[in-house]
């Protein structure tokens, strides 16, 4: 989560945010919606222009062309809209090869519902508002912890089982408490035991 | 060696001084115990690093360093604002003033980050989700 204005240095910021916590040779399949600054943040990872290379009728091309890298996995669900009726949702494959199965938004836009239930500096249309960046993000930060270590999920686990996204992604072995993450020595992790 | 026997060995405990050799390096020998204290009622260890000579308690670096309110209300808060309320509501609820209540969410957010970035690296997830929603940050009057 970055709490920033909305435009291509921010959307640059965050896509690189996320690709510093992946593995090198990780190759997952990455959704946005139809939002240009994500392609245009992928573009300087996952691409690179040519030239000389032949066109579909056979031609050595004179003009340098955008080509996406080999195994990277880039789709786009396009929604139109007229005012809140929603028309056409568009499925775009912008790189690699995406199943029609697994082209969905739907949970980072439950995730969206889930931060605005429970964060009050993000509810809309009431007076809790943040009045500042920096205080917001801190909050984004906090709620993003507590979310991912301290929260189960209900639909990665069950009642007998809880299971956070922590647990699920393997960093931990159960449900942490509040306590736990605030009390947690982090520098040993940073540095080798 | 005391009349109690040998001291207790502290291998889970690593130096918190960034300055230190051994900052973060746990199982070593350079960590002995220094007693204990009193705070909020209860007894805190308290340690000492044998290589930067340094001692430190087991709130040391941790988002209850420095605050002297009984640790269970400050839970309670985080929860709270983890739960939809606004720091006014928190504090309201809580009986303690609006300040404390972000000066504990301040402490626990650069803690629980610093937690999440020790954690967050070399992930592989089949799919990644990105997406933006809009929020309200403005000044208000007075």
């Amino acid at each position: 989560m970055d709490a920033s204005a909305r435009g291509a240095p921010a959307g640059k910021v965050f896509v690189n945010k996320i690709l510093a916590k992946l593995k090198d040779k990780s190759s997952p399949i990455y959704m946005t919606d139809g939002y240009t600054v994500y392609n245009r943040a992928f573009a300087s990872h996952f691409g690179e222009w040519r030239s000389g290379h032949i066109t579909p009728k056979g031609r050595v091309s004179k003009h340098p062309k955008f080509f996406w890298s080999d195994g990277f996995n880039y789709g786009q669900v396009v929604k139109t809209r007229d005012g809140d009726k929603l028309e056409s949702v568009d499925y775009v494959v912008v790189s690699g090869d995406i199943p029609k199965e697994l082209f969905n938004t739907s949970g980072v836009e439950r995730m969206n519902l889930t931060i605005r239930e429970r964060m009050a500096r993000l509810k809309r249309k009431c007076t809790t508002f943040s009045k500042d960046v920096a205080d917001l993000q801190q909050s984004c930060d906090l709620f993003r912890s507590i979310y991912n270590f301290c929260r189960p999920h209900m639909s990665l686990g069950n009642a007998q089982r809880p299971v956070t996204p922590a647990m699920y992604m393997g960093l931990t072995d159960h449900v942490w408490g509040i306590r736990e993450l605030m009390t947690y020595p982090y520098r040993q992790k940073v540095r080798p035991l | 060696m005391g009349k109690r026997g040998p001291k207790g060995k502290f291998t889970h405990v690593s130096c918190p001084n960034k300055e230190c050799k051994k900052y973060g390096v746990s199982g070593g020998d350079n960590i002995v115990s220094n007693g204990t204290v009193m705070s909020r009622g209860e007894p805190i260890q308290r340690f000492f690093c044998k290589e930067c000579r340094r001692y430190f308690n087991e709130y040391t670096d941790t988002a209850y360093e420095g605050l002297r309110t009984d640790i269970g209300k400050i839970d309670s808060s985080l929860k709270c604002i983890n739960d939809g309320m606004g720091v006014r509501a928190t504090s309201r609820s809580m009986g303690c003033s609006v300040n404390s209540i972000q000066r504990w969410r301040r402490k626990a957010s650069s803690q629980s980050e610093k937690v999440s970035e020790s954690f967050e690296k070399d992930m592989d997830p089949e799919s990644v989700q990105f997406d933006e929603m809009k929020g309200v940050v403005k000044k208000t009057s007075g």
